[in-house]
């Protein structure tokens, strides 16, 4: 009785992905859009950071430290005289890579492994599901945590930790859906007709499942980033000098009654990326599982 | 009674505790406890001679009194200034081999532990100095060769070498805090959270809200504090600290040694009091010759062309220093910028740098890659060398750790370019010895010392010589000069240099009166005559 | 059923060990460098590591860890030395208590907009809630603690902003700024949650069909649908207060607060392994037991599921 354990809604979606076009409707509520429209606008501001930003968000200048917004440096410099425009439009950089490539590589390792599982079964599938149930009941900003703290900070380990962390949101599943197309009439034929488990998994079953993992990446983006904040926050993360909204924050609170700006900004590029992110999320989930709308 | 077992220790330590929670007599003569908070993010040992952090050895100064110290507030070693605490008086032999120290009469340790005599301080300097100890001092007493008790009140330090200057390293305090000898009988990890002194403050408690609680002793043998209880917080949150003082909950904090702080606490607080040492940490930035191209004097020349050195100390605000030689300028001996040829001053120039560095074959820049800790005034140091270094093409990544790893893997040879901060009593022969000294040469497996570059190993020639010479030369006026030329040779040979000094900075309420000005010394000073003004 | 759940259990808090000893091994650094200090000569960090059972092989390690866990010995910290079990008392009851007070506001908070918000579905009361709880589902916590903290804890000087107080009434004044921050975020969630498992019911077949009999509109949302919409809230919980506990970590920092995530985060930093291990067996017990308390309360909430077993 596991799906007592409650998590986003959306692991209760095992496959019924409606035919229509779900995606269409996507752009039909406003809410939808202007999520979409900021994602669109923060990736842009990643790519092209370097054409975007007024200055090199390295650069120091000592003549003018902490100082607030002016027509010079829209944002204020922090305490090494960088200008804060342009290291929040680089901070959005490490958070968006990140974003994407650990829920990625969490999608990848997790659909593999829960559909072997799922596919396969007996004591394997036990042995992981019993693994994955264990590590689900932990909030994955602990685990990122815990495993940042032993890797140590580096953006490499900082996408192993936080992939880690979602691993086993991807196995389960893969591993549900997994399971409930095995019992399809058509894998059996196609077991009959000599296919081998490999072929049979990518032809038959990852196509058929694929809907799901979707959202659960979809879901996940939002999340990423705000653990990226929070580790790059508690010195885990992304690494000085290189800017990253957590360690704006990090930094900017030392100099906080000079200068709120760094703080604000930062902490306001997180927030409008991280709703961003959800509202797709959001609108992604109810297109493609139209029964846990509300 | 003398003798005190564990068990009595930490019942004391409990007592304190339940003594502390009462609302008692003394207390109401003066309600206010002293706030100070420290930059550490715990308490690791009140022992002083198993002491790792600045922190703990500021609330140690208070328990324990030392043989001798420098004038409150000031590092003057000179022998007529040295200011006697549990000594009555001391004398050095003429060949600077033994120093003979007469001790007061009538001390007590705290908690009833007795009276302290010639016996306690043999049994703290032979705990230190037993190998077989985990002391973390014995390597500042090497040169103690063995410590004799001439009667109750008198005792003996034999060196194995001479040294005018052995009370800077062995007598003051942290190293010449004297333990009741009856704390043999338990591990130093306990005496280190329920110690015993013979300061003008004991210990009570130790909690995480409060922090290290110390109340007034009562059987002091000098003047009895004026503020009843000091505590002492453990916030190793420059924001935390900083925000706390504003409101008025601490009176002194140990102030951010990063860029522009007392700037920005001086604009919300105007009146608010900053103690600061000078010269306060040694900050050197070691090139490792073992690596290539660092080999390259002109590379190092070149690099050491590439930092604005000017810009650097404002950027601190006024706690930072130059210093031209080895020595800082505080130090006696230490060259000034006029004494030096003027080729060994090495003011800024990007265009020599720049000029070097295509000589030693890398007109195309050059990269490598670095570890650096986390902690504030390391890693902003290393902030501005990094930017520095990018205009002359020289691009050198950061990879942070935190600060205990920087430590431990630094020690085993495995950056390019090092920095290391550290506080030195102003005598002459410290800094040369324990940076550039070939028997002090870092190893890969850890077990060596601070000399990062590999100077004398690599290169250096008759540096180790002049170094030698000196440790041996009993007279200082003649010391300094063979140190001076030893100087000479490492400015021209540029395995490391001083970049800049960095004082350590309190910020105190300015109600509250230190009895003395902060100058110069270790990051501690003494609270004992601390009195709140109206 | 209970047994299963017991077994369970007992086996997550297993697994978790073997994390935990594994994470802390890898770590980079040295323990005994880090105790000893940098000036330490190798004799003594040998003997360091002898003593606190360092130099031995891993699995002998590993061994020790677990008996030393099972007999409830957690050692002592290879910093200060210390016991750990002490430390961990004292720093314990600040996170319970500001747990405790998050949850209180969350509650206080979330229910009644997610009820106001359901039952006014598509109001301008409703859109207003729903886009609040979002913002707070999506401002990161150590942002919004940082924010509380400069404009009530120093402009408007209405609170302590520093560490935990000692004494009842001081314990109750420096709860508020963080207890405030932690329970805005917890109030999101579960107004959200309120929210969404309100309309589910309300759209159920009987709640139609009591409206149908006539019972008063507010009646049918407090009795029927609300009591039936708290199976949902009240297991999500769960997962909402483990969220926060880790959330707790970054804000105990900001507000200098003890803790466990204090002990967690100071361990860390100086590489003190029993403290971290400490530290994420307490955070991991606490996952085991709201995950367990919450699947209890499920049964008793729904008497549907005792028969399923």
């Amino acid at each position: 009785m596991t799906s007592a354990r409650i998590e986003p809604p959306v692991a209760a979606v095992a496959g019924h992905p409606t035919r229509k076009s779900p995606w269409l409707s996507l752009f039909a509520d406003p809410v939808t859009v202007t999520g979409l429209v900021l994602i669109v606008l923060f990736c842009l501001m990643a790519v092209f950071a370097d054409l975007l930003a007024p200055y090199d968000p390295l650069k120091q200048n000592i003549m003018a430290m902490s100082r607030g917004p002016s027509s010079v440096n829209w944002l204020g410099t922090d305490r090494f005289g960088r200008d804060i425009l342009s290291r929040v439009i680089h901070g959005a950089q490490p958070s968006l890579a990140l974003g994407i490539t650990a829920p990625l590589l969490a999608g990848v390792l997790g659909t593999a492994i829960g559909m072997l599982a799922g596919y396969f079964g007996g004591w394997i599938d036990r042995v992981i599901g019993r693994l994955s149930d264990v590590l689900m009941a932990f909030p994955s900003l602990l685990i990122g945590i815990m495993i940042a703290a032993a890797l140590g900070p580096g953006f490499t380990n900082l996408v192993v930790a936080i992939a880690f962390a979602f691993l086993p949101r991807f196995i389960r599943v893969a591993r549900a859906s997994t399971m409930a197309i095995r019992a399809e009439p058509y894998i059996d034929a196609a077991i009959a007709s000599g296919q081998g488990p490999i072929r049979i998994l990518l032809r038959h079953v990852l196509p058929n499942i694929s809907g799901p993992l979707v959202v659960v990446a979809t879901l996940w983006v939002a999340t990423a980033i705000r653990i990226e904040a929070s580790l790059s926050f508690l010195g885990l993360g992304t690494q000085p000098p290189a800017p990253s909204w957590g360690n704006i924050i990090r930094d900017g609170l030392t100099e906080m009654l000079v200068t709120p700006w760094p703080v604000l900004a930062a902490g306001l590029a997180i927030t409008i990326c991280v709703l961003a992110f959800n509202m797709v999320g959001d609108a992604i989930r109810d297109a493609l599982d139209p029964e846990t709308r509300d | 009674m003398r003798t005190i077992h564990r068990r009595q220790l930490l019942a004391g330590a409990a007592a304190g505790a339940a003594a502390a929670a009462l609302p008692g007599p003394v207390s109401a003569q003066n309600p206010r406890p002293l706030r100070v908070a420290v930059s550490a993010t715990n308490m690791f040992s009140l022992d002083p001679r198993r002491s790792v952090q600045n922190a703990d050895q500021f609330i140690s100064r208070q328990i324990y009194d030392s043989l001798m110290d420098p004038p409150y507030g000031t590092f003057d070693l000179a022998y007529d200034k040295v200011l006697n605490e549990i000594a009555e008086s001391w004398q050095v032999s003429p060949d600077a081999r033994t120093w003979t120290v007469k001790l007061r009469r009538g001390i007590k340790f705290h908690r009833n532990a007795g009276e302290l005599t010639a016996a306690d301080v043999k049994y703290t300097y032979d705990s230190m100095t037993d190998p077989k100890s985990a002391s973390t001092q014995r390597i500042y007493l090497s040169d103690l060769e063995t410590v004799r008790i001439v009667d109750d009140y008198t005792v003996e330090f034999l060196l194995n070498q001479p040294n005018p200057t052995f009370h800077a390293s062995g007598l003051i305090s942290i190293i010449g805090s004297i333990i009741p000898r009856q704390a043999e009988n338990v591990p130093f990890e306990t005496f280190s959270r329920s110690p015993i002194g013979s300061g003008p403050y004991e210990f009570v408690t130790v909690d995480p809200n409060r922090g290290v609680v110390l109340k007034a002793f009562d059987g002091y043998h000098g003047a009895r504090p004026k503020i009843e209880t000091i505590e002492f917080r453990y916030m190793a949150d420059p924001t935390a600290r900083t925000l706390a003082f504003l409101k008025g909950d601490l009176d002194i904090i140990e102030g951010a040694r990063l860029p522009g702080w007392v700037d920005q606490l001086r604009q919300q607080k105007p009146d608010t009091i900053f103690d600061q040492t000078r010269p306060g940490s040694i900050n050197t930035l070691y090139f490792n010759m073992s690596r290539k191209p660092f080999d390259d004097v002109r590379v190092r020349r070149a690099l050491r062309y590439g930092i604005d050195r000017e810009v650097l100390i404002k950027a601190f605000g006024g706690i930072a220093g130059p210093s031209w030689g080895v020595n800082p300028p505080e130090f006696p001996g230490a060259f000034t910028e006029k004494e030096l040829p003027e080729e060994l001053r090495y003011y800024y120039d990007p265009k020599k740098a720049r000029a070097l560095l295509a000589e030693a074959g890398l007109g195309r820049g050059l990269k490598f890659e670095i570890i650096m800790t986390q902690r504030e005034d390391y890693a902003s140091i290393m902030l501005m060398v990094q930017d520095m270094w990018r205009s002359i093409g020289v691009d050198m990544a950061i990879r942070t750790i935190d600060h205990t790893t920087y430590h431990s893997e630094k020690n085993k040879n495995v950056n390019a370019v090092v920095l290391q901060s550290s506080t030195f009593a102003p005598v002459e022969t410290q800094i040369p010895l324990a940076y550039f000294h070939s028997s002090a040469v870092v190893k890969s497996d850890g077990k060596g010392l601070n000399n990062y570059s590999h100077y004398g190993v690599i290169g250096g020639g008759g540096v180790d010589d002049l170094l030698d010479k000196a440790q041996t030369e009993s007279d200082l006026q003649r010391r300094q000069e063979i140190i001076r030329q030893a100087e000479l040779k490492i400015l021209a040979d540029m395995p490391a240099f001083t970049i800049c000094t960095l004082s350590f900075v309190f910020a105190r309420n300015p109600r509250l009166s230190l009895g003395f000005d902060v100058k110069a010394g270790y990051a501690r000073y003494r609270l004992s005559q601390a009195q709140f003004t109206a | 059923m209970i047994v299963s759940r017991i077994l369970d259990a007992i086996l997550t808090v297993f697994l978790v060990l073997c994390l935990v000893f594994v994470a802390m091994r890898v770590l980079p650094g040295d323990p005994a460098v880090s105790a000893l200090g940098e000036y330490a000569t190798p004799e003594q960090l040998a003997q360091f590591r002898q003593r606190f059972g360092l130099d031995v092989p891993l699995w002998q390690q590993f061994i020790h860890f677990f008996v030393s866990i099972a007999t409830l010995d957690l050692g002592t910290s290879l910093i200060s030395g210390q016991p750990i079990s002490e430390i961990l008392l004292i720093n314990l009851p600040y996170t319970l208590e500001l747990s405790f007070a998050a949850m209180i506001v969350g509650m206080l908070l979330g229910v009644p907009i997610g009820v106001l918000s359901a039952t006014r579905r598509g109001s301008s009361v409703d859109y207003l809630a729903r886009i609040v709880a979002l913002a707070g589902f999506c401002v990161p916590d150590f942002f919004l603690g940082a924010l509380i903290l400069i404009v009530f804890g120093l402009k408007l000087d209405l609170f302590p902003v520093m560490g935990g107080g000692s004494g009842l009434a001081e314990r109750i004044s420096h709860i508020v700024l963080p207890a405030m921050t932690l329970g805005l975020v917890m109030a999101a969630f579960t107004s959200r949650l309120t929210r969404s498992a309100l309309l589910e019911v309300l759209k159920r077949d009987y709640i139609r069909t009591a409206r149908a009999k006539g019972v008063e509109e507010r009646w049918v949302t407090y009795r029927h649908a609300l009591r039936n919409a708290l199976i949902p809230v009240v297991t999500g919980f769960g997962i909402y207060i483990l969220t926060m506990l880790s959330g707790s970590i970054a804000i105990e920092l900001i507000f200098a607060r003890p803790g466990v995530g204090s002990v967690l985060v100071n361990g860390i930093a100086s590489r003190d392994y029993p403290m971290v291990q400490a530290g994420l067996l307490v955070f991991a017990l606490f996952v085991v037991l709201v995950n367990f308390t919450m699947d209890m309360l499920y049964v008793l909430i729904d008497p549907r599921l005792r028969r399923q077993g």
